[in-house]
């Protein structure tokens, strides 16, 4: 492994918890509510590229135990083969860095810190994740521990303060056209479902990896309770307004008016959506990293951090000409695109995998293949 | 000492110098097609079904 570290399975869970659900939180709602109308909050339910994926990254990480997903492409499918599958995957998680990143920075830019530049908001948090990248996958792991309570505990500040001026009418009538328009709004949320995928390159750090299957469901299970629950509270208080909104649960947290003491809450919102996103990025910065150092043939991803974290901050840049450009990519094309690479590419992986395995005789899960990384190298 | 010149070192240098270009075509044309016009024309067809979709029911 090119980091040698080493994390728990609970912090595998709750790193794949906050690299999913923050931005989910923020933008989802706006975007699944074109589809789903007043039916919005029951779409989290059909999470139905999460219950393949999860399944999906165990089962890769059961071929090739200690192997990083780059290289474990090319012992599945060939040097030249896997070299092509792993090159685009880590392209992959470096655009989807750069949306995480233009999603962060519009909605600061956007909400609070309208004079600064975007590239000096983008900028100054690829920098901090840089140095908690560089520190390897146990920092990283150490942050999501770390957040986790906090982000969950002002989430659920948010919606608590919420509840006396939530309208119940506003998810009338629910099923009023069947359950076609829910699963419409689900089609958008399987973006990030189908993000749990990113566990694949995580697994092989995880010490205890007996617990991790259970981990990724309870993690699984999470995401759609979290997700739910944003969506009802954002549909309660807003109803048909909610599409129109690019962060509605910002606006939630800006309504929050108690007995005219509580106010401007949006602040809990901005500490929420900043931790979430500094352990997101951190995880898919890691991810695409030593994607890209296994893909290079590396012995070390830290001397690549760097160079990586201007790529990042210029792809932030370069993924959308705007935040209406962006919406329109992650409402349309992001959809076939995660699916593809989130769960298509891993199945045909998994299902060539299995295959050889069994032609080889060998149904368990696999030793380390004969030839190391030093022979890919040459 | 003369330093050594390793594979880390070679790939870290390409990447900069990448980012650096990219930069300097950023800069002057910030209107530069980008990954996400390369996938909505890879994806051309599943996103005008999604739009119809999106239509129908906003």
């Amino acid at each position: 492994m090119i980091d040698k570290g080493k994390i728990s399975a609970a912090q595998l869970g709750k790193m794949i918890y906050l690299a999913i659900t923050p931005t989910a939180i923020l933008t989802a709602p706006g975007i699944s509510f074109n589809f789903a109308r007043q039916d919005l909050w029951l779409s989290p339910l059909w999470a139905l590229s999460g219950a393949i994926a999860v399944p999906l990254v165990l089962g890769l990480n059961r071929l090739y135990p200690d192997c990083g997903a780059v290289r474990a492409c090319r012992y599945i499918i060939g040097r030249i083969p896997g070299w092509v599958v792993g090159g685009a995957l880590w392209l992959f998680y470096l655009y989807i860095s750069g949306i995480i990143l233009r999603e962060y920075g519009e909605f600061v830019v956007g909400a609070f810190l309208s004079e600064t530049p975007l590239v000096v908001v983008l900028g100054s948090l690829v920098l901090v994740c840089a140095f908690a990248v560089r520190g390897g996958v146990e920092i990283v792991g150490r942050f999501a521990e770390l957040f986790l309570p906090a982000f969950l505990l002002l989430f659920l500040l948010i919606v608590l303060l919420i509840i006396p001026d939530l309208q119940i009418t506003n998810m009338m009538p629910v099923l009023g056209e069947g359950l076609l328009p829910s699963m419409k709004g689900a089609l958008v949320l399987q973006i990030w479902f189908s993000e749990l995928s990113a566990a694949w390159f995580l697994l092989p750090f995880v010490s205890d990896r007996e617990n991790a299957k259970k981990v990724l469901w309870i993690t699984f299970g999470g995401i759609i309770l979290t997700l739910l629950l944003s969506n009802l509270v954002t549909l309660l208080l807003l109803g048909e307004l909610t599409g129109g909104f690019s962060f509605p649960f910002l606006i939630l947290a800006r309504y929050i008016d108690l007995a005219e003491f509580f106010t401007h809450l949006e602040a809990l919102f901005m500490a929420i959506w900043v931790l979430g996103a500094f352990v997101k990025v951190c995880v898919y910065f890691h991810i695409t990293v030593i994607g890209a150092a296994e893909w290079l043939g590396l012995r070390d991803f830290r001397p690549i951090v760097f160079p990586f974290a201007l790529l990042l901050t210029l792809f932030g840049i370069w993924v959308a000409a705007n935040y209406q450009g962006m919406t329109h990519t992650i409402a349309t094309s992001m959809i076939p695109l995660t699916l593809a690479m989130f769960i298509l590419v891993p199945a045909i992986l998994y299902a060539i995998g299995r295959i050889r395995r069994l032609g080889s005789g060998r149904g368990g899960p696999a030793a380390r293949p004969s030839h190391g990384s030093s022979r890919l190298r040459k | 000492m003369k330093p050594t010149v390793n594979r880390e070192r070679i790939a870290a240098a390409i990447l900069t110098l990448a980012g650096v270009a990219l930069a300097i075509a950023l800069a002057y044309n910030p209107r530069l097609p980008g990954p996400s016009e390369l996938v909505d024309a890879m994806f051309r067809p599943a996103v005008v079904l999604i739009e119809q979709m999106s239509e129908k029911w906003s």
